[in-house]
Order: C-alpha cells, then structure tokens, then sequence
C-alpha cells in the first residue's frame, strides 16, 4: 500500500514541476493531501496487523501522519492565500508546490521507515527539499538562511549518518531494521552505542530545532513564508523526534539507557536556557515564535528523559504544541502582511484592524504559554509531576524559572501588537477575517484537549511506547 | 595494495591542509573517488553485479567525474581559479592535520574490535575531522563546501570500515540524497556568488 503511495506521489511530484496553471497546480497538492489522508487511515486500520517490509508506521509513525495531515492541509490553504496577496508567479507557485510536496512525502517516509538507513534517506530529502521552501521569497536574507540550513543541516545529517555507522559497528552483523537491532541491542557495546546516540543526537538536533544546531532552524522559520514555518514547528519538529526515538526505542535495552536520560536532560534544559536568553532580545515575532519552539522541544527533551513517567507527557506536548504553533504561525502571516512588517516596533494595534485576528493571538497566546485551559497547561503540569516522582526537584525549579522569561516575553510582545498603538506602525494591507478561522480551529483545538482528553491520540500515545521498557 | 591507496587518501588530506587554489580542491577531491573507487573495487570483488555497479556509479560516476565538472563548470570557469583566502597559516593546518591523523591511527589502534578494519576507520575518522577542521578554520563558503565533501568521502569509507551492507533500495536512496545534496549546494553558492557573499562574514544578516 505504501508503495502505491509514494509511486503516486511521485508522479504529482514530476507534475507539479511542470504545471504552469495555478489552479491546476494548487488542485494537485489537495489530491496529495487527500492521498496522505488515504496512507494515513489505512496505516491506523493496519496497525494491529503484522506486515512486512521497509515501509509501514507503528503507532507513533500513525500519529504523527495525521499530525503531518492536518498541518500540511492548513498550510496549503494559508500558501494559496500568501501567494495570491503577494501576486506570484506561476513558476514560484510551482516550484513551491513540488517542492512542498517532496518535503511532505520525505516527512512521512521518516515515520513509515523501519530500516535506521532509509530513515536516514528520508531526513535528507526533507532537508533538500525543505531548502527549496525557504528560498521561497529569492531575497537575500532567503539566500543567507538557505545557505545556512543547507549546509549545517547537511554536516548534521552526516554526523547522523556516522551515528549509524556506529551502531552497525556495535550491532556486528545484524540488519539495519529495527526489530533486528533491538532484538540485538542487549549484546551491543556499550562504547560504541554510547558514540552513536551523541551522534545520533547533534546531528538530527537540527530537524528537532533542539541545542546544539538550533540557531539555523530558527533562520529558516524567521525566514521562510509563514506557512512553511508552521511546518517546520510541527511536522519537521515531529521528524526530529521520531530519528532520536527510533534510536532512544534501540538503546532503552541496554544499560546505558539512565546514561540516554541525564544527556537528554542536560539537552533540553540547555535549549530551554538559550531560547530563554534569545527569546528576552528578539523584535521579531516570527524569531520569537521559532525560539517558542525552541523552548517547547526542550520541555519535550526534559519530559522525555525522566523515562516511563515522561513518555506519554513529551510525545502529547509534541503533538498540542505542534497545532498551537501551526496556529500562531499562521495568524503573524496575516500580521505580517498587515504591517508589511515582522519587526516589532513596526506593528501595533492589531485590535482595531482585525479583531477576529487579535482574538486568534490572544487564544494562541493563552495556547503557547500553557495558561488553562491549554492543552499545554495540562501537559507541563504532568511534566512536573513527572519530574517530582523522578525526585528531580532541582531540574522542577530550574524549569518553572526558565519557563517565566518565555512567558514575560510573549506576553510583552503579543499585548503590545494587539492593544498599544504605535505610531511608527503602517497599515498595508487589509485582511479578511475569514483568514483567521484556520488558526482559531488549531488553536481552539488545542483550547478543548485541555478539557476534553483528546483518548485516541493517548491511545496511539500508548502503544507507542509500548515499545519501550516499562 | 589497500594499504598503498590509504596512505594515497591520507596524503590527499595533507595537501588539502596547505591547498591554495580553487582547482587544486576540487582536484584533490576527485581523487579521493577514484582511490575510493579502487579500494572498493578491490575490497569488495565477490558483491552481486547490481550491488557494483551502484558502487561504481557512487565512486567513479558521481564522485570523479560528475561532481567535479560541475563544480568546475559553475564556479571556477565562470569565476576563474581564485586562491582561497587561509586564515590559519599553512603550516599549522599542517601540524594540525598530521596531529589528526596520527590520532585516528591511534583510537584504530586502541579499540581492538573485530567488527571494523582498522585501516578503513583510520582513513575515515582522518577524514572527518579533517573536514570538519576545514569547515572550521575558512571563511569562504567554497572551502566549506569542500570541507564537507571530504566529511562524505570519510563516511564512505567508514561504511567500508564496517561491512555491514544496506538493502540495495536504501543505497540507492542514499546515493541519491548524497548526490543531489551536493548539487543543490553548488547552486546555491552560485546564487551567493550573484550577491557578491562568497565569504561567511558577509551572511550574518540574520541575527537577533
């Protein structure tokens, strides 16, 4: 079934190069999207099922397609739109679009891939093509970040690459897929699995935005149209996770798995402190999104290394974060284009332009910084709870005062777009406040979950880690 | 005579410490493949006919002939054979490579396992860090670019050093990312090359 997939996918890839009718080609992306709705329905019916080959989702892989999905169908809807205001060409538009489409299909290769290799293979694509997406606008702060997230993103990559050379060195002979290898991993070396997963976690912190190659994620969501940022905070956020798992998912079997939890704490507590300092000194409201992310892939690193506790925590903030951020990302497209700006002392009274806008920052907002009743609020408040029962009371506090800069500084900045008037502010462009819906169905969403418990994504949640010791 | 052609890579490494000009990088990194063609070729001699050729297409292929014409044709032709601007004086990229690669021979050495051929992971870690001093130490996104060919050469050969092989559809995959990775470098240093900010210190417009 996957096969048929990605031949298809292919095939409007190949076409998507070629269209130079705009309509016809926005038509192709939305038959792609309902291809990957098709991979994504008939993956969660197989679940359960045994199936053979490179190419089929566990429960996570499951998860985060329809995360991959929802995102990517949001974002086609905000491209039409940022393409249609900005008048461009047809062949931007197709380049786009392919490239668009190459991204998608390379994101869910990565969670379909049960070989460590072809995993590999699917990250690269996503950068290759993530590269062409952020080139988009062809100026040249688009060159500088491109150039950046090509080549750090490539030399991450790599060093990834050496991280399985390494754990094919400890594995001897044993095939790359993962059964295989953890069925393996109990008579791994220790020196070399160690090697592997510091590898393993430098080069793909660059997919997770995550210290210590974050700074070029950050370039490339400041950077690149909004609804590419809203991609690479959830679905590209979410492909980074899924590489350090697979690896986590191998390495749990053997000793060094308390060893995986300190560095993945120390990772996440070091992001959260970085993105907490940048955070305080941007005016950039699309940076100070991308350093939100930033923060919130440390939380995940955090929750995630305080082990059987953690597990669920990190994997459902990664998923409510991911619509929190597609949200506001979307809304500061629209503030983007209202102001012609993204620098903060350029923009100001949003409320007496666009309410409904204001609203959609307000909810998102109350969204991003867990303020009940966030799905994040109920998230974080597990996290803690989790890292008490872990007895890391320290780490408690170090995180709850991390936590106040990012919370003083979004809070600073969206009140001041939304309610102060500033002078130096230019009105550009009027938006349609249907424009916001979008974003206020993600962010709502994320509202409800705090509410409702959201059973099927904790049921998924569940099985994924099934996996893992417990 | 593996023995022979690893010394060879070893000495490309050196000479890519004290390289000056644009052509002899591009040069040495050609000859890198064809001695990564030879030691595969010569290591690898009782593999299925499809397992060889995509071999060959990755060494000789892609990595000899392809990836230095294009490199010639889009920025040395068009630019002329310019001298790459050292920051750090020859000598001391000397010094500091031979120091990597005597290290490399050392941990080889050290770490005893069976898995892996020593004189593989010798070239290969040599190579890494190799490129990864590259990439450190020049400014100019050229060298960069290099420094990270060398790093996908080394990789290469520590898959040697390892002989765990791949499904042939995952090492199709992989040469094709590695392929088009390149390509898709090259021509966005053509386009910085149309903004004039072929040297790092000009790309720091986005900052906080």
């Amino acid at each position: 079934m996957t096969e048929i997939y990605f031949i298809i996918s292919v095939v409007l890839i190949i076409t998507l190069f070629f269209v130079r009718v705009i309509a016809i080609s926005h038509a192709l992306v939305f038959i792609f999207i309902g291809l990957l709705g098709w991979l994504c329905v008939n993956e969660w019916l197989l679940l359960d099922l045994p199936v053979e080959g490179l190419l089929h989702a566990d429960a996570l892989g499951v998860l985060f397609l329809f995360i991959t999905l929802i995102i990517t169908f949001f974002s086609t809807i905000h491209y039409i739109i940022y393409a249609q205001k900005r008048n461009q060409g047809v062949r931007a538009i197709s380049i786009h679009n392919g490239s668009f489409v190459i991204f998608v299909t390379a994101i869910s290769g990565v969670f379909l891939s049960t070989h460590i290799g072809l995993l590999w293979a699917f990250l690269e694509a996503s950068t290759l093509s993530g590269a062409a997406l952020i080139y988009h606008d062809r100026d040249r702060l688009a060159l500088e970040a491109t150039w950046k997230y090509l080549f750090v993103s490539s030399i991450g990559v790599t060093l990834g690459f050496a991280g399985i050379m390494f754990l094919s060195i400890a594995a001897h002979n044993t095939p790359n897929d993962i059964d295989s290898l953890i069925a393996a991993a109990p008579l791994m070396n220790i020196g070399w699995i160690k090697t592997s997963f510091i590898f393993v976690l430098t080069g793909f912190s660059v997919k997770m935005g995550a210290v210590p190659l974050f700074t070029i994620d950050i370039d490339a969501k400041d950077s690149s149209p909004s609804p590419i940022g809203a991609m690479f905070s959830g679905p590209l956020m979410s492909v980074g996770f899924m590489a350090i798992f697979r690896f986590y998912q191998i390495y749990s079997h053997t000793s060094i798995l308390p060893w995986m939890n300190n560095l993945l704490l120390l990772t996440g507590v070091l992001s959260l402190f970085l993105a907490a300092v940048f955070i305080l000194k941007t005016n950039n409201y699309k940076r100070m999104l991308a350093y939100s992310s930033m923060e919130h892939a440390g939380l995940i690193l955090v929750a995630f290394s305080t082990g059987v506790t953690g597990y669920l925590v990190a994997i459902l903030h990664l998923t409510i974060h991911a619509f929190a951020k597609a949200g506001l990302f979307f809304e500061i497209g629209q503030v983007h284009r209202v102001f012609n700006s993204k620098i903060m002392e350029e923009c100001g009274g949003y409320f007496k332009i666009s309410p409904i806008g204001s609203i959609t920052v307000l909810a998102g907002l109350l969204a991003i910084v867990a303020f009940p009743p966030s799905g994040l609020f109920m998230t974080e408040f597990m996290l803690f709870k989790s890292l008490m029962i872990s007895g890391k009371w320290w780490i408690v506090f170090i995180v709850m005062f991390l936590l106040c800069f990012f919370v003083y500084a979004m809070v600073r900045n969206f009140f001041s777009l939304v309610f102060i008037d500033n002078p130096q502010a230019k009105f550009f462009a009027k938006v349609n406040p249907l424009e916001s819906v979008p974003p206020l169905v993600l962010i709502g969403t994320v509202l409800v979950v705090g509410v409702m418990r959201p059973e099927f994504v904790i049921d998924l949640i569940n099985k994924a880690i099934l996996v893992l010791p417990h | 005579m593996i023995s022979l052609l690893i010394i060879a890579f070893g000495v490309t490494l050196i000479y890519l410490a004290v390289a000056e000009r644009m052509k002899t990088y591009n040069t040495l990194i050609a000859v890198q493949g064809l001695l990564l063609f030879f030691i595969t070729f010569i290591e690898l001699g009782s593999l299925d006919v499809w397992h060889l050729v995509l071999i060959l297409l990755e060494t000789l292929v892609i990595k000899v002939i392809v990836l230095p014409y294009f490199i010639h044709r889009l920025l040395i032709k068009k630019g002329g054979d310019r001298p790459v601007a050292l920051v750090v004086p020859g000598y001391i990229s000397l010094t500091v490579v031979s120091t990597i690669i005597f290290f490399s021979f050392l941990l080889s050495y050290l770490l005893h396992d069976q898995q892996i051929q020593v004189k593989y992971f010798t070239g290969a870690i040599a190579a890494i860090f190799t490129g990864l001093y590259l990439i450190i130490v020049h400014k100019q996104v050229f060298t960069h670019m290099m420094g990270y060919l060398t790093i996908e050469n080394g990789i290469f050969l520590l898959s040697l050093a390892i002989g765990n092989e791949m499904p042939l559809l995952v090492n199709l995959a992989v040469l094709l990312d590695v392929f088009s990775s390149v390509l898709i470098l090259g021509i966005f240093i053509d386009r910085l090359e149309a903004f004039s900010t072929l040297d790092v210190d000009q790309l720091e417009e986005l900052k906080d």
